[in-house]
């Protein structure tokens, strides 16, 4: 643990470092995404708003509009990067359209975006859970009339955009056991990449569900001398819901029913915990299994195969 | 307070400062004169400011809980951005000298160059209502005062006698997140980034630190640990695939690895009776991972993509002393350091493919490779709880597992907008020291989707799934475990899933939307265990939109879940084999929620008014169904927890920049917990009386954290000022 800021100090050695190499082939290297060189059929994003007027409000306040980054609609044909050529539409508005999102199917749709969105969070959009139900980015966004502060969602917030399908998931919010996603300290993206990932469930961080959790719950991460099998078998969420529950640590059952979902021993684990002895056993009232059992992600303790220690 | 006085002033100070030297612009009060300013190079940017009010009655703590609604003067959601042609600079703030305040930056050279800096603070507020003996007299070492231990030791008197000593204190944790973020953008294909997010937690948390079966000690658990993750890579892509390579690295680092805690029972050690203990807790460790992704688009509008990544995570420290009671002898342990090592691969390859407009095919290959080389750890004997030494020794068992993936999916356009799938899967697992070794699970699923309609949105989705285990590893089971019994994770499983969302837009003002899903597991190997679950969902809504200044939502829902496991209750050979002491666990949960809001914008001129209202209720009812040699059981209270939130928003326009508002929630929690309410949870030395008075044992010292209701009030005055 004591080298961790040298390590933290040498990472960043080697970066800056990187970023010291010249760019390779700076001139060669841009015009490997610069746009073509004016074509025949492009009039530019001013003949356009002559008569779409105010379609480019959203757009100039986004980064779309940033035109010194050469990557952006704005550094290539303004409004025909997405839309296409719009001199003949412009000749005949009536019988000669551009692209209109509204009316494409989600792949011709989302064809376009990925002309520029293809690295990055998006790079693992391709076959996702969302591109194979046939979704389409402007699902979920809407470039010219944003309701959300951020990332142009067609909804005010993350919560609301994910409620209009996953609104099982989303009520789950206001149980007592919660993430804090109520209080806006996260939302449905501190753990899920929704265009794509490579681990599983959409889940942005780590390669398994358990290296998600324990990306911010590290303490847990092991690997310990005792494991609960339960939690090497790669799944926080067998015992844990992690959109809510209304038990204690957002358990998906209430102990010892939980434990006992798993723990058929002789003598206690597979006690009758009733109402007769509710007042008076320590292993219904309270936090039931885990007062005894604190260490229940895994023990370091020599005596640590029970967990009680 | 005081400190957040002058941070507020300073934070309304600034911005108007900033205003004043802009006073000669344009008023940027909506997006598209914000646009203007921005692409003009000028400064916008708002703050809102002013005074909360706060009254609850009840659990403050569970009402506030991520948050920190202390009242006072606050300043929140401030911003700043000023554009160039060539940069941008923008700032945020919120809650700013609260427990939960928060601050991000960015600056970005457009095309070349983004950094962000984030500072956040996560409180999480556990009781107010926390009491205890305990005093950490250093670092993770937890005292009771001697003459409490000696005076019970000695029968002069029991925990009860001392309850009234015990020190009322704010149980609580806080995360304190800083992050720092840079891509550089080497040329239009190369990004360079680099990553860094340091977490610091600390405070306290309830813990569990028994001396026996009969006995229930909670501790304070001090926390004070900090995660330093690093984030490092480089990215090229271009129109043709995309090629990346990363590394990752974390490392926790725990200040407090050890807690020693005193027996309030005892000063003096004996076998069985320790007068302290000692737990590792949250060891320091590391994980580190390399991984590259490729992707090549095919003809076809086809693209490969390929990612790899191996991990390695790693604990070291040092094996704490098999217990620290004086009276026993320490166990012979095989070594002195944990000596922990996991190392995982991961490869994925994911290939689609549109040939045709009409049809999509996708196919993805998953495999994980997990696998524990912690060398295995025995001793000569075991010492529970530091009061008994058993000459029975421990050895340890990892659980490394591989897992395999492969799904294929093909999708047909059938209707303008909708289109029609179906896939199959096949998943894998190989485990060590499990019951099953091996399972395969087989999936079949089918999809509707009519998406992007202007008027109709349609998914519906079945999925079928059917898993089996080989290979019945019966020394995984532990010892007097029943041999019928099959963990839920990993037993066999036959499951059916099926959803359906359904909206219709009929015109620009009125929209209706609808859901369901229903599923069901049953695990047919299952002689003990659990046996069965199943879920109902169903929702439904409206928007209505009927002018321009006037909106309105709802939506209802109803869930209902349902559960069974069964168990055998035995303490001898005989009870073990005999079916009649079986007995079924039933469980049945209830959840109805309701949320509506309506808006008025500008309907009264300058005014805005928003009335909301959210509400959920969950029950949950625990039954037992017994066999024939046992007692019929008395039930168990059913579990309650009722939210209701209303919340009034109004604000006046005083002028172009200004704006004037009030903001109220009304908050009230019902909550009726047997295990953790105040009926059961009566004191800190438990049980305290029998009915009829009779004094039990005294063997329980809890903490005092319950469930308990709260009502609560806030309010904000508070003036928006844009610049």
């Amino acid at each position: 643990m004591k080298h961790t800021w040298v390590r933290a100090v040498v990472s960043a050695g080697v970066l800056l470092a990187w970023l010291a190499m010249p760019a390779p082939a700076g001139a060669d290297a841009r015009r490997q995404q610069s746009p073509d060189p004016p074509q025949a059929g492009y009039i530019g994003a001013d003949a356009c708003l002559t008569c779409h007027e105010g379609y480019d409000t959203a757009v100039n306040s986004s980064k779309h509009a940033f035109a010194k980054d050469p990557r952006t609609p704005a550094a290539a044909y303004g409004c025909e990067s997405c839309h296409g050529p719009g001199e003949a539409h412009s000749q005949d508005p009536a019988s000669v359209k551009v692209k209109i999102f509204t009316k494409l199917s989600a792949s011709e749709t989302n064809e376009t975006c990925l002309t520029c969105h293809d690295r990055g969070q998006h790079a693992m959009w391709n076959g996702s859970a969302h591109d194979s139900r046939n979704m389409s980015c402007g699902s979920c966004h809407s470039v010219h009339q944003p309701k959300s502060a951020r990332a142009q969602l067609a909804a005010v917030n993350q919560t609301q955009q994910c409620a209009t399908c996953h609104r099982d998931k989303v009520s789950k919010l206001d149980r007592s056991g919660h993430m804090p996603v109520r209080e806006g300290k996260m939302e449905c993206s501190s753990c899920h990449n929704v265009h794509g990932s490579t681990n599983v469930r959409l889940l942005k961080a780590g390669n398994t569900v358990s290296e998600s959790c324990t990306s911010c719950h590290a303490e847990k991460r092991g690997p310990f001398l005792f494991e609960h099998a339960a939690l090497a078998g790669d799944s926080c969420s067998t015992c844990h819901d992690p959109h809510g529950s209304s038990n204690e640590r957002m358990l998906v059952a209430k102990q010892p029913f939980l434990c006992q979902r798993c723990h058929n021993f002789t003598r206690h684990p597979s006690t009758i915990y009733d109402s007769a002895i509710l007042a008076t056993n320590n292993k219904v009232f309270g936090r039931s299994c885990v007062t005894c059992h604190s260490t229940i992600h895994g023990s370091n303790h020599p005596a640590g195969s029970r967990f009680v220690r | 307070m005081r400190n957040r006085l002058v941070l507020a002033c300073a934070m309304v100070i600034v911005p108007l400062t900033l205003a004043s030297a802009q006073s000669t612009l344009p008023l940027p009060t909506d997006p598209q004169a914000q646009a203007a300013a921005s692409l003009g190079g000028k400064a916008f940017g708002s703050v809102d400011f002013g005074g909360r009010w706060f009254s609850v009655d009840g659990d403050e703590a569970r009402h506030q809980r991520y948050r920190d609604l202390s009242p006072g003067g606050y300043v929140s959601d401030a911003s700043f951005t000023r554009r160039g042609e060539e940069w941008t600079l923008s700032a945020q703030a919120w809650n700013v000298g609260y427990r939960d305040q928060k601050y991000a930056a960015e600056y970005r050279l457009i095309g070349r160059l983004k950094t962000s800096f984030l500072w956040d603070q996560i409180p999480m507020f556990i009781s107010r209502d926390t009491r205890t003996l305990y005093v950490e007299t250093a670092p993770g070492v937890l005292r009771i005062d001697d003459s409490i231990q000696q005076s019970i030791q000695s029968g002069a008197t029991s925990l009860r006698n001392w309850e009234g000593q015990a020190v009322r204190f704010d149980m609580r944790t806080q995360r304190k997140i800083g992050q720092m973020d840079l891509v550089f953008n080497a040329n239009p294909s190369t990004d360079l980034f680099f990553n860094v997010l340091n977490t610091n937690r600390s405070g306290q948390i309830p813990f569990g630190g028994d001396f026996g079966h009969a006995n229930s000690v909670e501790i304070p658990l001090p926390l004070d640990n900090r995660t330093t993750d690093i984030k490092t890579g480089i990215e090229w892509a271009n129109r043709q695939g995309m090629i990346k390579i990363g590394w990752d690295g974390s490392y926790f680092d725990n200040s407090i690895q050890t807690v020693i805690w005193d027996n309030p029972l005892r000063a003096t050690d004996a076998s069985g009776l320790p007068s302290q203990g000692l737990m590792p807790v949250m060891h320091s460790n590391t994980l580190h991972y390399v991984h590259g992704t490729g992707a090549v688009n095919l003809p076809g509008r086809g693209r490969l993509v390929a990612y790899v990544a191996g991990g390695q995570g790693r604990s070291n420290e040092p094996i704490p002393a098999s217990t620290i009671n004086t009276a026993l002898l320490p166990v012979n342990a095989s070594r002195a350091t944990v000596e922990g090592e996991q190392q995982t691969t991961v490869a994925q390859l994911q290939f689609t493919m549109r040939p045709v407009r009409p049809f999509f095919l996708s196919a993805k290959y998953r495999y994980s490779d997990v696998d524990v080389r912690t060398p295995i750890f025995t001793t000569d004997a075991r010492i529970a709880y530091d009061a008994n030494r058993s000459a029975v020794g421990a050895e340890t068992a990892y659980h490394s597992a591989v897992r395999s993936s492969f799904d294929v999916d093909g999708s047909l356009t059938v209707l303008p907008f909708t289109a029609l799938k179906v896939g199959a899967g096949r998943y894998d697992q190989e485990f060590t020291n499990r019951h099953w070794l091996k399972t395969s699970e087989n999936v079949l699923r089918a999809s509707l989707d009519t998406t992007g309609h202007s008027m109709l949105m349609v998914r519906a989705l079945y999925e079928n799934r059917s898993r089996e285990g080989e290979t019945f590893e019966v020394h995984a089971l532990g010892a007097g475990e029943l041999a019928s019994i099959r963990h839920y994770d990993i037993a066999d499983r036959d499951r059916q899933r099926f959803t359906l969302i359904a909206s219709v837009m009929p015109g620009t003002m009125v929209g209706f939307n609808a859901s369901a899903g229903i599923g069901q597991d049953e695990y047919p190997g299952s002689q003990h265990g659990l046996l069965e679950t199943d879920s109902k969902q169903y929702s439904v809504g409206m928007d209505v939109t009927p002018s321009d200044t006037v909106q309105f939502n709802a939506n209802y829902g109803w869930e209902d879940y349902t559960s069974a496991s069964r168990s055998r209750t035995a303490t001898t050979a005989a009870q073990l084999a005999d079916p009649t002491r079986d007995f079924r666990t039933d469980y049945d949960g209830a959840v109805r929620f309701f949320d509506a809001a309506i808006e008025f914008a500008e309907v009264i001129e300058r005014t805005n008014i928003r009335v909301g209202v959210d509400w959920n209720r969950a029950t949950d009812t625990y039954a037992y169904q017994v066999g024939s040699s046992l007692a019929t059981p008395q039930p168990l209270p059913d579990v309650l927890n009722e939210l209701l939130r209303a919340e009034f928003s109004i604000t006046y326009r005083l002028s172009d920049r200004l704006q004037l508002g009030f903001l109220y929630w009304y908050d009230d929690y019902k909550v009726e917990d047997f295990a953790l309410g105040e009926t059961t949870l009566s004191g800190l030395a438990l049980p305290s009386l029998q009915p009829g008075g009779a004094v039990v044992n005294t063997n329980a010292l809890l903490l005092g954290y319950l469930y308990r209701p709260y009502t609560a009030h806030t309010g904000w005055v508070r003036l928006t000022y844009r610049f």
